[in-house]
């Protein structure tokens, strides 16, 4: 490690350090180097400073960081942003009974759409020609339009109805229809 | 699925054991009334809950999730030799109402100051179609009454429902042990994984269901109304040149239907297919010059759907089902015979 590097823990120690801190202190935690100086210049200044302890264990920190390489690493889970949501009826370019039927939103299924989504799109089916054409497919999904959406709701209220007329959960599907508003913005 | 299952299997043994325990206090105590303690089959518990839905008036307040929202709903049903009324209401959010009953659903939307008015589907002879179906089912899905558990203060059976391959989704219904309402409903995908679910919070069964209760509390003056009930033509026995070539083993063509789409009057070709439980429709529609092509997948909840466009049609399949099996289904879509 150069000497720049040292001059810098120095600094940082110090709280001088202009900048790229971050890079720094990445470095600092690869690089043994940089953590056995890290330590020195810290007892240096606890020496200088008449904050010693009594004894000095050399090798807890080496302990610990031992132990810390050691640990799997552990990714923060990152929140994916939520996809622009498409107003349904935005305006009046759709006429007024199509726009009626965007009612119920059929969300185009983008990756990451949502967290369920998420595991939606990674599950596993046996058949697993059809998961490769799906994740192909996935990746393709478009931005559906207003209009275009306002064809898919309809689509779904008429599945609804003859889910409703058919199935055995009775009136339940509808719970679909009623509930979509926590999507607006 | 199966870390579920097993962890199921795990309450079952522990509640046969209560249970067998419970059995025996009861046939000492109540001898008369022994066997109504026994487990009934999940076929039966199935074919009585969807008798039970629409044969009993009864009012409840129950809860809807899908992904990250949740809504709390008011849930009014009458039952009349018509084929019953609903009503439907959302407490939370905009106060939506859907009110069906024989001849209509009416969906009130006071954030969109519209009404929107659809024919109900007639409805059909349950007692004919469900033994059938539910034989049917079998082919495809197992069925075990996993657990016993409460639910809005009553007491239910936890039937699970598992489909034998990945083209179909899993469910499982709390069915009160009594009336045999559906109290709590999940719908899973293969890996277990919750998409959708309801659960009631309140159940009452009602001797009578006043017209008041029935009455939305929005009267729809200054609203856009939108109705669309008159024009839809039905026609049980149409066949279009269209053909469904692959789906899932088990399922079969329910019905098939034309009506018109609702603005621009484009005619939309409605084919049914159903393995009983699972359902999945599919929508062909001619496409003008200038409509807005839509391709690929979507979804609400459980429900996906997947479109693509064909030789000048909008194919679109849409169905409680996974993703696979609506894009296999409108991928096989042809006019060849």
């Amino acid at each position: 490690m150069n000497v720049d590097r040292t001059e810098d823990v120095s600094a940082m120690i110090d709280d001088e350090l202009e900048q790229d801190g971050q890079h720094l202190v990445d470095d600092l935690l690869n690089t043994p180097l940089l953590r056995e100086r890290w330590r020195s210049y810290h007892l240096i200044r606890d020496s200088l400073q008449h904050q010693l302890p009594e004894k000095l264990d050399k090798t807890l920190a080496s302990s610990v960081a031992a132990k810390i390489d050691n640990e799997p690493h552990i990714l923060a889970p990152v929140k994916k942003s939520q996809p622009a949501y498409l107003k349904p009826l935005a305006g009046l370019a759709i006429a007024a009974s199509v726009a009626a039927l965007a009612i119920v939103v059929l969300q185009p299924a983008q990756e990451g759409s949502s967290e369920q989504g998420i595991q939606v799109a990674s599950f596993t089916p046996v058949g697993t020609p059809v998961t490769s054409q799906a994740r192909q497919d996935d990746a393709q999904i478009r931005q559906v339009r207003a209009e275009a959406r306002a064809r898919l709701n309809s689509y779904l209220v008429n599945y609804n109805e003859y889910q409703t007329n058919s199935g055995i959960q009775g009136m339940l599907p509808y719970a679909r229809t009623v509930t979509y508003e926590n999507n607006r913005k | 699925m199966r870390k579920f299952s097993m962890f199921n299997t795990e309450i079952y043994s522990l509640n046969l054991s209560l249970r067998l325990l419970t059995v025996l206090l009861v046939f000492i105590i109540f001898p008369a009334q022994a066997d109504n303690e026994s487990k009934p089959s999940a076929r039966s518990l199935i074919r009585n809950m969807s008798m039970a839905v629409r044969q009993l008036n009864y009012e409840g307040v129950f809860i809807h999730q899908r992904g990250g929202q949740m809504n709390t709903l008011r849930l009014i049903h009458k039952f009349d030799e018509k084929g019953g009324i609903e009503r439907l209401v959302s407490l939370t959010g905009a106060a939506r109402e859907v009110i069906r009953d024989a001849e209509s659903v009416r969906c009130y939307f006071p954030d969109d100051q519209a009404v929107v008015v659809e024919k109900s589907r007639p409805r059909e002879l349950l007692s004919s179609q469900l033994p059938r179906s539910l034989e049917k089912l079998e082919a495809n899905y197992q069925f075990s009454i996993v657990a016993e558990d409460r639910v809005a203060g009553r007491k239910a059976w936890v039937v699970n429902i598992r489909p034998n391959d990945a083209y179909r989704y899993g469910y499982q219904f709390w069915i009160d042990q009594i009336d045999h309402l559906l109290l709590k409903s999940e719908l899973r995908n293969r890996t277990g994984l919750l998409l959708e679910q309801i659960m009631f919070t309140q159940l009452d069964i009602l001797d009578t269901v006043s017209a008041e209760m029935l009455k939305p509390s929005i009267s729809g003056a200054g609203y856009t109304w939108h109705n669309n009930s008159k024009d839809k033509k039905t026609d049980k026995n149409f066949a279009s040149k269209w053909q469904v070539s692959w789906m899932p083993s088990g399922f079969s063509k329910d019905n098939e239907e034309m009506y018109p789409a609702t603005e621009n009057k484009t005619p939309v070709n409605h084919i049914v297919y159903s393995d009983g439980l699972a359902m999945v429709s599919v929508f062909i529609e001619k496409l003008d010059s200038d409509t807005e092509m839509t391709t690929g997948l979507s979804r609400l909840g459980g429900v996906n759907a997947y479109a693509r466009i064909t030789k000048g049609y909008q194919v679109t399949a849409v169905g409680e089902v996974p993703q696979a099996t609506v894009q296999r289904m409108a991928n096989s879509v042809s006019t060849e015979p």
